[in-house]
């Protein structure tokens, strides 16, 4: 029933589980010397900088030997782990491909140290093998999430998700470690509460039966505490990713208001294809190698990913002005507060767009400052990753 | 300063948000959502502060409340019920000692100041200086 400033430094997951655990513990003041060293070296660990990793082939995944942070996006899952002198992350692309049975093609990827499983008469071969593939054949990939959540028309989605996984971390070395995976909030275009339910519980069941205590936290709110420590932890944080865009407020490292839109990378790239009727995949190549959006669109695809791109902060800062101004829990806060972006689609100059768009909405509360997390694409991972060192212990 | 809170509100969310001011503002606080078990905090604990936030309580809540400021509060503790005056099932709180009734809008930062405000209102005890050296002085030349 009591709250405990050290241990409840930092809130996970959806605002009202959260809350609900805070009171729903024993009473006691004050806090303990144990809570108060994990709340330390999570704080510490913020500081540390980032050493990122690509996984290329098969049987280089850790066991680790502490807390682990898991950002399971649309695209990619990244893992974090603290280590002595910096925060070690490893990526892994979250996309499969699939190839008939053979003992040729079997010989052929065993050989070639490719990370595949076997499916009834399908190999499933996946992560970034998975694209090379792919662009062998000349067709695209398969995405076990898709809008942020685990896809309900891929039938193996989940096995490619816990395969994706398994070539990133192996087993805990101690059993029952805690490990913090991001879940997107509640969508606003949702017919109703529960669409993140079951996304997040077989994660939980997963991560449960290799051997860690699964947490979850909200994207937004990974984001916040990555980046926000200077502003004790009071701001928005928004995770721009493919498939989502996932929004937090957080007062005082508490997430007061939680929500996403599904419209985000993909939907940029996939409507920008539409309308200079070129493949999806040649646009988003184009998009990360080329795109600035603080500078004149020099072509039609460009010009197409800049009205794409508007459409998706205009939507996402409407959404933010509904929600914000309907809500009733939203505290008054007299200082402007900050709002810092992460994930892939919030590189390019998107920061700099949102703050130019953002003077069209009225809000509630003042922003001070629109800017980029320090490492967009692993602010989420690093998030977690401080989440569980502060519920470990 | 206040040193410690008993903090009750049937919203969680709300709760939490004034817990996180009063905590970030070096106070130790205990959160509840059922008023039952505030009251019963209070009495025990003996808290400076117990923080009431009438925003979606029911009437037995605030019948509770009312019995519970009226007998049972200690009176080194100082009640702040969040709620609309017009509020009929406030309308004991007129006048009644060391109740202090402020808007129900979420302000975490007023609601801070209210209390810094209410224990400002008491002067603090002047600490007993005695300056030795002076003294050592006066004794010297016989002066004192």
């Amino acid at each position: 029933m009591a709250e405990d400033i050290k241990t409840d430094l930092f809130e996970r997951t959806a605002p009202d589980d959260d809350a609900r655990r805070t009171v729903d513990e024993q009473p006691s003041w004050g806090g303990n010397d144990a809570a108060d060293r994990t709340v330390d070296e999570a704080v510490a660990a913020s500081q540390k900088p980032l050493i990122g990793t690509q996984i290329d082939g098969a049987d280089q995944a850790e066991r680790p030997s502490g807390p682990v942070g898991l950002d399971v996006g649309t695209s990619h899952i990244v893992a974090a782990q603290n280590k002595l002198n910096h925060v070690h992350m490893v990526d892994q692309l979250n996309a499969f491909f699939t190839i008939p049975v053979s003992k040729f093609s079997r010989r052929i990827l065993q050989n070639h140290d490719i990370m595949f499983f076997e499916r009834g008469d399908l190999f499933y071969i996946v992560g970034y093998s998975a694209d090379s593939f792919a662009n062998m054949f000349n067709t695209s990939t398969h995405r076990p999430i898709q809008g942020g959540l685990l896809s309900p028309t891929e039938k193996e989605g989940l096995t490619v998700v816990q395969a994706v996984v398994n070539t990133l971390i192996q087993k805990p070395r101690r059993f029952g470690e805690t490990i913090c995976f991001g879940i997107p909030g509640e969508p606003v275009d949702a017919q109703g509460p529960g669409a993140v339910t079951y996304h997040e519980q077989v994660l939980k069941m997963f991560l449960r039966n290799m051997g860690y205590t699964p947490i979850s936290i909200n994207e937004g709110m990974a984001t916040v505490l990555a980046e926000l420590a200077g502003d004790d932890y009071t701001g928005i944080g928004i995770s721009m990713g493919g498939g989502m865009c996932n929004v937090c407020l957080s007062y005082l490292s508490f997430p007061v208001i939680t929500f996403s839109i599904q419209t985000a990378g993909d939907y940029i790239d996939r409507m920008a294809g539409l309308a200079v009727a070129e493949p999806t995949t040649k646009i988003k190549v184009i998009k990360e190698a080329e795109l600035d959006l603080t500078r004149d669109p020099a072509d039609s695809i460009h010009t197409a990913l800049h009205i794409y791109y508007d459409e998706v902060i205009h939507h996402l800062l409407k959404n933010l002005q509904r929600v914000l101004t309907a809500s009733d829990k939203l505290p008054k806060i007299s200082k402007p507060i900050p709002m810092v972006l992460s994930g892939g689609t919030a590189m390019r100059g998107c920061h700099a767009r949102v703050a130019k768009l953002l003077d069209r909405y009225r809000l509630p509360i003042e922003i001070s400052e629109v800017r980029l997390a320090a490492d967009p694409l692993y602010a989420t991972a690093k998030g977690a990753l401080i989440m569980a060192m502060t519920e470990s212990g | 300063m206040p040193k410690t809170a008993v903090v009750f509100s049937p919203d969680v969310i709300r709760g939490n948000v004034m817990s996180r001011k009063m905590q970030h503002e070096g106070m130790e606080v205990l959160l509840f959502d059922r008023a039952c078990q505030a009251a019963e905090a209070v009495a025990a604990n003996r808290p400076s502060i117990f923080i009431f936030d009438t925003c979606g309580c029911i009437p037995e809540e605030l019948r509770l409340l009312s019995r519970f400021c009226a007998s049972d509060m200690n009176a080194s503790t100082r009640a702040v019920v969040l709620g609309e005056d017009a509020n009929p099932g406030l309308t004991w709180m007129r006048d009644r000692e060391g109740v202090t009734l402020l808007s129900a809008a979420l302000d975490p930062e007023l609601l801070f100041s209210t209390i810094q405000g209410l224990f400002s209102l008491a002067p603090p005890a002047a600490p007993v200086e005695t300056d030795s050296l002076e003294h050592d002085l006066k004794d010297f030349l016989r002066l004192s």
